[in-house]
């Protein structure tokens, strides 16, 4: 982009503006004053004569003052304290983040969880039903004589049915007496 | 040079373990952060949210990090990233119709001038409102290149790395951006 004449001082080989985005961002450099001295020289030189780089360099320079406008908002007091809130709730195990973050909630989130927690109880129960049904007796005894068993419960049935018998039997002339 | 060193040194201690030089690192960076984000949101409210997840992920990459580049064109690759996501989210657009509450008491609250007429303030916030929404029309990644490279002074290969382009892309992006915008402000001169 730049040629060295014979005083020694680097000259522009052509317009800036005419020589792609990239060449012309060297202009935006100038105008930014971001430049080396030599070429901003050098540019200087070249808008002398250069009625379209002089109007893109006031225009340029403009809008870089007018920007300076679009200042930033204060930040919040409490910008770190919030962060390192939430750095300290991620460094915390994960039942406890859930925990927190419920409690924080308040009803609003606990609310739909009591279905929910009600629906999952009742799912768990069916599954575990018909295992704890077919699971084997716990008694050693009983489960080396199973007969033992049916033993008992009909001697124990049969005594039932014995004391039912003699209660009918004793009622029986009181309910006849209430007729 | 000494920037480099200071800022990787700190996130190199953060690593080991030492919160005393996050914080130090957020006080150092917080407002370039937050202030970057907010000329890209355009929403202070949303700018610190982003930053807080900016900060957030800069803390939980202690552990992977390398002092490969500079601090501050890593973090403000995670900045533009987040801010480019919010936008592509189309949560940009949906902002925009409720922005100006918001934008009016900021300008009330940077502008505290009370030697300045009521025209002179009008005038201002008139101006304010011209540069706003300038930034505002220009595409997302023209938008971080002209906000890094105006407000955050850095260089084209810093902008190339956080914006994940070239060095010539970046010069072209900030050419076209700065083109459209002297469309819309040179007359603020």
């Amino acid at each position: 982009m730049f040629e060295v004449n014979r005083g020694n001082t680097k000259e522009l080989r052509e317009c800036p503006l005419r020589a792609g985005e990239e060449n012309a961002a060297q202009l935006l450099d100038y105008c930014h004053h971001k430049l080396a001295p030599e070429p901003a020289s050098a540019f200087e030189r070249h808008m002398e004569h250069c009625p379209a780089c002089r109007a893109f360099a006031e225009s340029q320079m403009a809008v870089w003052n007018a920007l300076d406008e679009f200042e930033a908002m204060p930040i919040s007091e409490d910008f770190d304290q919030r962060l390192f809130a939430r750095l300290d709730e991620q460094a915390a195990p994960w039942w406890s983040r859930v925990w927190n973050r419920m409690a924080a909630s308040g009803p609003r989130i606990w609310r739909p969880a009591i279905p929910v927690a009600a629906v999952l109880l009742l799912a768990a129960g069916l599954w575990i039903h018909p295992f704890s049904a077919s699971a084997p007796p716990t008694d050693p005894s009983i489960a080396k004589n199973p007969d033992h068993i049916d033993t008992e419960q009909v001697e124990r049935t049969l005594e039932d049915m014995e004391m039912i018998r003699q209660f009918t039997v004793a009622d029986a002339p009181n309910s006849n007496r209430d007729m | 040079m000494a920037s480099l060193e200071r800022d990787a040194e700190l996130m190199l201690r953060v690593r080991d373990g030492c919160t005393a030089s996050f914080a130090i690192l957020l006080a150092r960076h917080r407002g370039p952060v937050i202030h970057f984000l907010y000329r890209m949101v355009q929403r202070q409210s949303v700018a610190e949210e982003l930053a807080q997840e900016v900060f957030l992920r800069v803390y939980r990459s202690r552990a992977t990090y390398e002092p490969t580049a500079k601090f501050t064109t890593w973090l403000f690759r995670i900045a533009t990233h987040m801010a480019l996501n919010w936008i592509r989210d189309g949560k940009y657009e949906k902002n925009q119709e409720s922005l100006d509450p918001e934008v009016g008491e900021g300008l009330s609250r940077q502008i505290p001038d009370r030697e300045a007429t009521v025209e002179q303030k009008m005038i201002r916030e008139a101006r304010f409102a011209e540069i706003r929404q300038a930034i505002a029309g220009l595409p997302e990644k023209q938008r971080a290149a002209v906000l890094m490279h105006k407000y955050q002074e850095m260089e084209y290969s810093q902008i190339a790395r956080a914006l994940d382009c070239s060095e010539s892309a970046v010069k072209s992006l900030l050419f076209r951006a700065y083109e459209t915008l002297r469309g819309r402000l040179a007359h603020l001169a």
